[in-house]
């Protein structure tokens, strides 16, 4: 019975061989199309190599370039105490005040300023009766 | 011609390690048709899928990414990379199109994906394709190999890397599912 089934089995396989067998596209057709595609890798290649190079390049630029990039606590110790002098500060013009010059601002500074009303207000005083519990 | 190419194929104890291009383009072409077979098994017999698992499969050779090594024959070897390459493509397969399901599809809609191109079976043969793919996997690929290759089952052990007796089991398991599932197919 198992000898005769594997015959049975080696023969339907060998029938689905020969159909899929033509079936087969020719080995031109495919190994055309592998080496088409095999110059992809060869791209990535110097695409990756290219963009390397230009990271050393730039690091080296910053390092080397006569500019000096100081970091903005140290920017600010070097200025003295004047740098943060409140009265210069608020003297000197910014370049953006001109913005502020309209209409609505110079009536808003027009105004007069309106002060905080006082409440006085009377709170009544009570008298509270003398606890006596702890006499009982 | 076939007889030509043939005979100026090395054989496998001429074979050194490293294969010229030519050479491996010759062995290639003289295994093409078995290769192409195998691609087929390899991925439930979906023919474009295949041809672009055997061309991947191809291009890994060319390129150098695969190399023959000589520690089994050629068309072991061979058969090795395109099962390695038709797994890692199922694979990618089944995880794009899970990912696109849960990003893309709502869970109401239905899904009605296309049925894969496959190639036009006698009778006798569809009905061994269908009993087939209702196996598991690694049974399928050893019947395959033994029956439809005639390999051995420590070859088809070498192609499939798993052990001999492993290979052993999935072939008498095979044989007695496929032998229950042509039977069922013969009752209908």
């Amino acid at each position: 019975m198992n000898k005769l089934f594997e015959d049975k089995l080696a023969s339907d396989f060998s029938r689905l061989r020969d159909e899929e067998r033509q079936a087969a596209p020719s080995y031109r057709n495919i190994s055309r199309a592998s080496s088409g595609s095999l110059p992809r890798r060869g791209v990535w290649r110097p695409a990756s190599l290219a963009l390397v190079v230009s990271v050393i390049l730039i690091t080296a630029i910053i390092l080397m370039s006569p500019i000096s990039f100081e970091r903005t606590d140290d920017f600010a110790s070097n200025q003295g105490d004047d740098f943060l002098d409140l009265e210069t500060m608020l003297v000197k013009e910014m370049p953006t005040d001109f913005l502020l010059e309209t209409l609505w601002y110079q009536l808003a500074d027009m105004s007069p300023e309106i002060s905080t009303p006082e409440f006085n207000y009377d709170v009544p005083l009570y008298e509270y009766p003398e606890d006596q519990s702890h006499e009982l | 011609m076939a007889e030509t190419q043939v005979e100026l194929l090395p054989s496998v104890d001429q074979i050194s390690r490293t294969l010229s291009r030519s050479e491996i383009e010759l062995l290639l072409e003289q295994y093409h048709q078995d290769s192409f077979t195998w691609a087929l098994a390899c991925c439930r017999r979906n023919f474009d899928l295949a041809q672009d698992i055997l061309q991947m499969s191809y291009v890994k050779i060319l390129d150098g990414s695969a190399q023959f090594e000589a520690r089994s024959s050629f068309r072991t070897w061979l058969f090795g990379v395109i099962r390695r390459t038709a797994v890692q493509t199922m694979r990618n397969l089944v995880v794009r199109e899970k990912l696109l399901r849960t990003l893309f599809i709502r869970r109401n809609e239905p899904v009605n994906p296309e049925p894969p191109a496959s190639l036009e079976y006698s009778l006798k043969s569809e009905k061994l394709v269908r009993a087939l793919l209702k196996l598991s996997t690694k049974q399928c690929a050893v019947l395959q190999l033994v029956f439809y290759h005639d390999m051995t089952i420590e070859e088809a052990a070498l192609v499939m890397k798993i052990s001999l007796g492993s290979a052993r089991t999935h072939y008498a398991r095979g044989k007695k599912n496929l032998a229950e599932r042509l039977k069922d197919r013969n009752n209908e």
